[in-house]
């Protein structure tokens, strides 16, 4: 047997022929051996697994556009993939047509500290993207998401970093993007000719905006420039436990109104115990770590580059916490966010250390945060799962603060989809958890989850026809992600 | 051994986080580095451990449902090195349920090429010519019974067959019929010499681990050979095995306790033995061997069974030997690109997995390679050539005897 391996399958056609003009013979393939790898993400149970037709791997905007020219002329799907991670079906092709693969277009193109600034291409992880900025003494936001992700695609789809509460989750400032039409859109100041810079915002309403919070639904992002931050060189952590989750709110509400926390993280005990280490989980037995740990947990991270104020913003942490009666004091020399937020990049994906992990996502007031515990709490157990072991909740108050701006997670921690019946449960649970967290009130959704996208467009009204007639006018023949976010 | 039925679970479970594909930053020197070697050089998903889920998957649902060369080129490239096992099962689900099975991913990847066997879909042309040089000669290399104990002659080793010894060297089918890894074995035999061991071989009788059959998924030979290698041993009366090669160390302390008892015959690498004579003040090194050196971790020794700390023992007891660590050493080690069958089938990766691994080598500054395992012996020795590099490589045991 020869090395050379034929890539020839039965159904080889024309489509096939001109990608591969376009990108060379090895870098795209409509085998089933390389298909399946596409068709199927962790979010199985809520959007179907679906082939491609088509997987093209790409290195370069040309390759991009022309791979986008001929979908279009064709009427082809394209589905973008930045680094490949993809946990909510959002680039499953549900309609077939092309995944384009954009890990190899993996360069940090310009760290700019000066400007404060970093110009990145599709696959760039968020590791690849810490460890070249520390270089320079600088750091990107800090994705919470495995460190091999896609620290772009976590822009795009305004993703959760170690620094929320204090920077917020936008941190895009420009892009380049490939319209279906092969036209080049640059947004920010990049569309600009004499600009100084791709950095700031241009003028008139915002386009970064529109490419942004969905799939690649409007266009193939090919290249942004997005904000960095100083280098913190000095933190600290206050964090204390709680056997009722009011002092916990409180304690959260006041800290965020004092403006002294980089990050604040209210943990039910189910979620904190897959974030400590499983030796010492396996080690002591889960009962024995359970009876040690309080109901809920506040994290305060406090960070700075000046280290007296850091200093004096940890003393007000202090003050505010000891107001509160009930709470326990914890040490949290050990916790790994801590370390993340300047060193960046461990793999975060403690868990799923129990197997399927089902989460709910979503922007809400902090003052909520109790009516949500309950929400869960309550339908887990009517859906059979425990509330003492199984479902579990995770709050984030974000910057900007105002509305009390919190970014929630709702979960199921246990349950197993490869049995049928456990399937049934987790879909059902999931059904009926949507709604009820709709009837309570949320500010919208973390991201526009197979789940939750049909019942909510009802509920858009206008804002919803509207984003419909903006993605017709930018994507007439529907090829990009179609069958995401906007139908 | 498991039907591939039994891992659907396992693969299902795979949520893509690409911790198959790339080292953790903190363990590498700041750099996420490759850390399998067919994904690396062939880019598409299908190739990293996180396709190869999808394809078992897609196998056992009948998705995949013929024979392709796509298939068996994805499936055979793989030198089942453990690296993405080791990475997944730190911080993802089918890593982690594969611990809790005290399993890892090259169980799973030898089920899948027995389940290619099965079906007719595999091997690949030259592994059945290892099939069958074994099933003819008891050996891979189709050499001859009769040189089997040629390499120990005037070495002071017993004739197991015959006699009695505490310790059964089993010199291994790679390292005895390749000339240029004589020394493998001579130079472990001049240590034992030196420490006093009471040791032997088994000679003619000395029969192929049968690792390599497994490897490629001939499970009914691979048990065959297993059950006449415990009964062999056992006859032997020793209490311990020795060996100079990885291959048939992973395969004896790995996979042959599931075939038959061994009746509590310790399985050595010969690092470890040696390391433990050290221990025991049974031998020391004297002489001075002054070498700026690095050691590549046979995948079969590190990351198979965890023998890690035993040769930078025993580099570091030889006096002015300097040992140097490339930027993926241990668990986090590259593979050296000859295993499962790699080295005979699809040598150009072979090849180019074992370049990648020399330039690492050279970048430490060392002046010497040294590894302990005939496999990446060959492998990197020809990598060497092929890099057009200054490095030298050496046997572990090779430097050991200079210093006696």
């Amino acid at each position: 047997m020869s090395t050379e391996f034929s890539m020839k399958t039965a159904n080889e056609d024309a489509v096939l022929n001109t990608l591969r003009q376009i990108v060379g013979p090895t870098n795209a393939t409509s085998h089933i051996v390389d298909l399946v790898a596409y068709e199927k993400d962790q979010n199985w149970p809520f959007v179907n697994p679906h082939l491609p037709d088509y997987v093209v791997k790409v290195h370069n905007k040309k390759e991009v556009r022309e791979i986008v020219r001929f979908a279009n002329r064709n009427k082809i799907p394209i589905v973008p993939l930045a680094a490949g991670i993809n946990v909510r079906g959002l680039c499953i092709p549900t309609q077939g047509g092309i995944v384009l693969d954009m890990r190899d277009m993996n360069k940090i193109l310009e760290v700019n500290t000066e400007m404060m600034t970093v110009t990145i291409q599709p696959g760039v992880t968020s590791a690849q993207l810490s460890a070249a900025c520390r270089k320079y003494g600088v750091r990107p936001a800090l994705t919470s998401a495995p460190d091999m992700a896609s620290i772009f695609a976590n822009y795009l789809l305004i993703g959760l970093y170690h620094s929320s509460s204090s920077d917020g989750n936008f941190h895009i400032l420009s892009m380049e993007v490939v319209l279906a039409s092969g036209e080049i859109l640059k947004t920010g100041s990049r569309g600009l000719v004499g600009a100084p810079g791709p950095h700031a915002r241009g003028g008139g309403p915002g386009l970064t905006e529109l490419f942004m919070g969905s799939p690649g639904s409007f266009g193939v992002v090919t290249e942004m420039t997005a904000k960095l931050y100083p280098d913190p060189k000095f933190n600290a952590g206050v964090a204390y436990g709680y056997d009722e989750w009011e002092p916990a709110v409180e304690v959260s509400t006041k800290l965020m109104d004092a403006r002294v926390a980089t990050q604040i993280d209210i943990i039910d005990d189910n979620l904190l115990i897959t974030f400590l280490p499983t030796e010492m989980v396996d080690r002591m037995g889960e009962e024995a770590v359970r009876k040690m740990l309080p109901k809920v947990v506040m994290i305060c991270t406090i960070t700075d580059t000046i280290k007296e104020r850091m200093e004096v913003n940890k003393k007000v942490a202090q003050g505010i916490c000891k107001d509160v009666t009930e709470g326990k004091n914890f040490g949290i020399a050990s916790m790994g966010g801590l370390g993340e937020l300047s060193s960046g990049g461990r793999i975060t994906t403690g868990m799923l250390q129990k197997g399927y992990y089902h989460c709910f996502a979503f922007y809400a007031p902090l003052n909520k945060c109790i009516d949500y515990r309950d929400i869960n709490y309550k339908t887990a157990e009517e859906h059979g799962y425990s509330a003492d072991y199984d479902a579990s909740l995770l709050a984030i108050p974000q910057a900007p603060w105002n509305g009390q701006l919190t970014y929630y997670e709702l979960e199921v921690l246990t349950c197993d989809p490869t049995d049928p019946a456990q399937l049934k449960q987790i879909q059902g649970y999931s059904e009926d958890l949507v709604q009820k967290i709709l009837d309570c009130g949320i500010y919208g959704w973390f991201r526009p989850y197979a789940e939750v996208i049909d019942v909510t467009i009802d509920r858009w009204g206008t804002t919803g026809e509207f984003i419909k007639r903006l993605k017709n006018l930018v994507d007439p023949n529907n090829i990009m992600n179609p069958g995401k976010f906007v139908y | 051994m498991m039907e591939l039925e039994e891992w659907y679970n396992v693969v299902s479970s795979c949520v893509h986080c690409r911790a198959c594909t790339s080292s953790d930053i903190h363990m590498t020197g700041d750099e996420n580095l490759p850390i399998c070697p067919k994904g690396n050089m062939f880019k598409m998903e299908s190739f990293f451990a996180c396709g190869a889920h999808e394809i078992i998957r897609a196998m056992i649902e009948g998705e995949i449902n013929e024979n392709s060369e796509r298939l068996q080129h994805v499936i055979y490239s793989c030198t089942m090195c453990g690296y993405c096992s080791y990475h997944c099962e730190l911080y993802s689900p089918p890593g982690q349920k594969c611990k809790k099975m005290g399993k890892t991913f090259v169980d799973i990847w030898q089920d899948l090429r027995a389940d290619m066997m099965k079906r007719g879909w595999g091997p690949l042309e030259a592994h059945n010519a290892i099939l069958k040089n074994i099933a003819n000669t008891d050996n891979a290399w189709g050499g001859t019974r009769g040189d089997r104990e040629r390499w120990a002659k005037g070495l002071g080793a017993k004739d197991l067959n015959k006699e009695s010894a505490d310790v059964l060297y089993f010199a291994g089918c790679t390292t005895t019929y390749d000339p240029k890894l004589k020394a493998m074995m001579t130079t472990a035999a001049e240590v034992f010499n030196k420490a006093g061991v009471s040791w032997g071989i088994l000679g003619k009788n000395e029969k192929c681990c049968a690792g390599p059959s497994l490897r490629v998924g001939d499970r009914d030979q691979f048990k065959a050979y297993a059950g006449e290698n415990i009964e062999l041993f056992k006859k032997s009366g020793v209490k311990t095995i020795v060996t100079s090669c990885a291959g048939c160390y992973s395969t004896f302390k790995n996979e042959y306790p599931a075939i038959a008892e061994m009746d509590g015959i310790e399985v050595l690498h010969v690092t470890e033995f040696i390391a433990r004579l050290i221990k025991e003040k049974k031998i020391e090194f004297t002489k001075e061997v002054p070498m700026k050196v690095t050691y590549h971790d046979p995948c079969h020794i590190g990351r198979y069974v965890g023998v890690f700390e035993e040769p930078r023992t025993i580099l570091r007891a030889v006096p002015g030997v300097e040992v140097r660590e490339m930027i993926q050493n241990k668990r986090n080690s590259w593979c050296c690109g000859a295993g499962a069958g790699m080295r005979t089938a699809l040598p150009d990766v072979a090849s180019e997995t074992g370049q990648h691994r020399i330039k690492q080598a050279e970048d430490t500054g060392a002046e010497v390679l040294v590894s302990s395992c005939p496999f990446c012996a060959q492998n990197l020795m020809d990598a060497i050539k092929e890099s057009d590099s200054d490095l030298k490589f050496m046997d572990i045991t090779e430097i050991l005897a200079q210093a006696l």
